[in-house]
């Protein structure tokens, strides 16, 4: 960890934690309040899902939990970092080596090849290009895309672009894996497997936070939380 | 290779044909920008060269007279030379007399340019043919004159066939008639030369400098100028700060003082290159900065998830940076080419303006101006990726990620 040991704090248990969090986006006339004193903790090796109707504020919660935003109050701690006390560097550095993301839209490079992907985290990671390969095929491996490294996004499915983009999302070996709709973009059976790999990496000990509208997908955690209005419900 | 090399690398190759176009404009407008630089110091460097083949490291002129005017003397210059090879560091002062007349070849006669020098005198010319003017030649001192050697200029040589071994005529006079009342002098071509300053169809004869003061009815000792000769170069400004301090009627200047008056008299080519090279530089700035920013407003969402990823904000404004600069330093072997292409081509065209010595270059190639190309257009390229790389500065990470999802 290398993020300023000043605003560690007493941690909780659990990889996150929210405690009361409120999040108000100021817009003209009135502001917005997407999230209202939300108290939230996720586990190593736990799968959560998040369910609830679109505009509850899901995804500005798994925003907070990632260090991507700040809350308005309240705090949110990644692995005993309060992130309201973090610089953007640190907060960076904390993403970097603690948190992997997975969004609907895969947002993988496409000038990239699938292993170039996999490999951009390490790369700002500094680890050693002899490292970097050995692990990007593994990490290919895993998610079935071993014969596929060299295939850019645009010459893979959408379930095999998400798998390359959970592949670079656990790159690092982040401690807490946040997935926002990652089946939103793909059909039954495809999601079916994409949800299996998340489950298989929560049993691996990753902290996996799951934001979903797919109640199959949902029923796979192992605690499943619904929001409404932005609080917990 | 870092993150953000690597990264700027391929973004660049992402749409190909888009990047080549633009590095293909960089190119015409780097061409531009080094042509400008080129043409900037292009005679003063021109020049220098020239001046530094000659070998002489000061120039002492009537005061007043710069850069050379055959009209003006310096009244006692042989005195002043002898004063100067006394000077520590002086190898030699070479009075030249410098002057107009005509030399008669059978029925023809064409105006020359004559350049009276000491006998033996290197550097004035450089020998391309024949035989230099003896180291002693027998001083006309009345009755009749015996026929002396020239060294003629290659135009004479190509224009009017005259051929080393040829007798030709020198007199002050344009005519037979006024030839009665000039002197004459019957002399034979030794050899060719080039002559460093000649104008591109202009005959040149040098001669023993008391044989054309003779022509001239000059009286001896005087001189148009004289070219003085060091065994250390760097001493060149403190001689010439002697000379002109022990005789107020002439200017003396090292080649780094002639060259800088020389330059303040061409200020125009550097307004002129100052402007059209701004404006080169402006379009180069407008093209990196509007393919860049249209780059990074197609790339929002990968650049919000590659600050989730844990880019710090500083790389990613980095990268941008460096692609600017990339496509710049991409069209930089473009712009060499085109721009020393063109350089040719207009230097060519001046040259053939009247008046314009044929050995001086208008359009110089030099490392100074291929360094202040390459600094310009790589800057150019850094401020081009500004404007973009404020912009991801400014880039909120989760509204964008959120906005990128929705639409």
């Amino acid at each position: 960890m290398t993020a300023d040991p000043a605003a560690r704090i007493a941690a909780p248990p659990g990889v996150v934690a929210a405690e009361a969090v409120t999040k108000v986006y100021p817009m003209p006339g009135r502001p917005v309040e997407a999230l209202r004193g939300v108290t939230l903790a996720v586990e190593r090796g736990t799968l959560l899902s998040i369910v609830g109707p679109s505009g509850c504020g899901k995804s500005t919660l798994l925003h907070l939990l990632g260090g991507v935003d700040r809350p308005t109050t309240g705090s949110v701690t990644i692995l005993g970092h309060r992130t309201d006390g973090l610089g953007d560097a640190a907060l960076a550095r904390i993403r970097l080596r603690h948190v992997g993301f997975v969004f609907q839209r895969f947002f993988l490079l496409p000038m990239l090849t699938a292993e170039e992907n996999v490999a951009l985290p390490m790369m700002e990671a500094r680890v050693p290009a002899d490292e970097r390969r050995r692990r990007t095929g593994a990490l290919l491996e895993r998610v079935g895309l071993g014969d596929r490294m060299r295939h850019r996004p645009g010459q893979l499915s959408g379930g095999e672009m998400q798998r390359v983009a959970i592949a670079r999302a656990i790159a690092n070996h982040p401690d807490l894996l946040l997935a926002d709709e990652p089946t939103g973009e793909l059909d039954e059976a495809t999601g079916r497997e994409v949800g299996a790999l998340l489950r298989a990496l929560s049993r691996d000990g990753l902290a996996v936070v799951l934001v979903t509208h797919n109640p199959d997908l949902a029923a796979l955690a192992d605690r499943q939380v619904r929001m409404r209005d932005g609080v917990l419900v | 290779m870092g993150p953000i090399l690597f990264l700027a690398a391929r973004t660049l190759v992402r749409v190909p044909a888009r990047t080549a176009l633009v590095v293909l404009g960089l190119s015409v407008t780097g061409a531009l920008l080094l042509d400008m630089t080129m043409l900037a110091g292009g005679l003063q460097a021109s020049l220098g060269s020239v001046l530094s083949r000659l070998g002489f490291a000061v120039r002492v002129v009537p005061r007043g007279t710069l850069p050379f005017s055959g009209d003006a003397e310096i009244a006692d210059a042989d005195r002043l030379a002898a004063a100067i090879e006394t000077q520590p560091g002086v190898t030699a002062a070479v009075p030249v007399v410098g002057a107009n007349l005509y030399v008669r070849r059978g029925g023809r006669r064409f105006p020359s340019f004559a350049l009276g020098v000491p006998s033996g005198t290197p550097g004035a010319y450089t020998l391309v043919a024949g035989a230099d003017l003896p180291a002693r030649p027998g001083p006309p001192s009345g009755g009749t004159a015996p026929v002396v050697p020239i060294v003629i200029n290659q135009n004479m040589a190509r224009l009017d066939g005259v051929r080393i071994g040829d007798r030709v005529v020198l007199s002050a006079a344009p005519g037979t008639i006024l030839q009665t009342f000039a002197a004459a002098q019957a002399c034979r071509v030794a050899g060719i030369a080039d002559f460093y300053f000649d104008l591109p169809a202009q005959r040149t004869v040098a001669l023993a400098g008391p044989v054309l003061r003779r022509l001239l009815d000059r009286p001896p000792g005087g001189a148009s100028l004289i070219l003085v000769r060091m065994t250390d170069p760097s001493r060149a400004d403190a001689l010439a700060r002697w000379i002109a301090g022990r005789d107020a009627r002439v200017d003396a200047f090292s080649i780094q003082e002639f060259l800088a008056r020389t330059g303040a008299r061409l200020t125009y080519f550097n307004q002129f290159s100052v402007i059209l090279g701004t404006m080169s530089a402006a379009v180069a700035f407008l093209l990196i900065a509007a393919i860049v920013t249209l780059s990074v407003g197609e790339r929002l969402g990968e650049i919000a998830m590659l600050r989730a990823m844990g880019f710090p904000r500083a790389r990613i404004v980095g990268l941008v940076l460096v692609e600017g600069v990339a496509l710049a330093a991409a069209a930089l072997p473009g712009a060499f080419l085109l721009g020393i292409a063109i350089a040719r081509h207009l230097d060519r065209i001046l040259l053939s303006a009247p008046g314009v010595p044929e050995n001086l270059h208008f359009f110089t190639f030099t490392a100074a101006a291929a360094v202040r190309t390459v600094g310009i257009l790589l800057a150019t390229g850094a401020l081009g990726g500004a404007y973009p790389a404020a912009v991801t500065a400014r880039l909120e990470v989760a509204p964008t990620l959120h906005r990128e999802v929705v639409s």
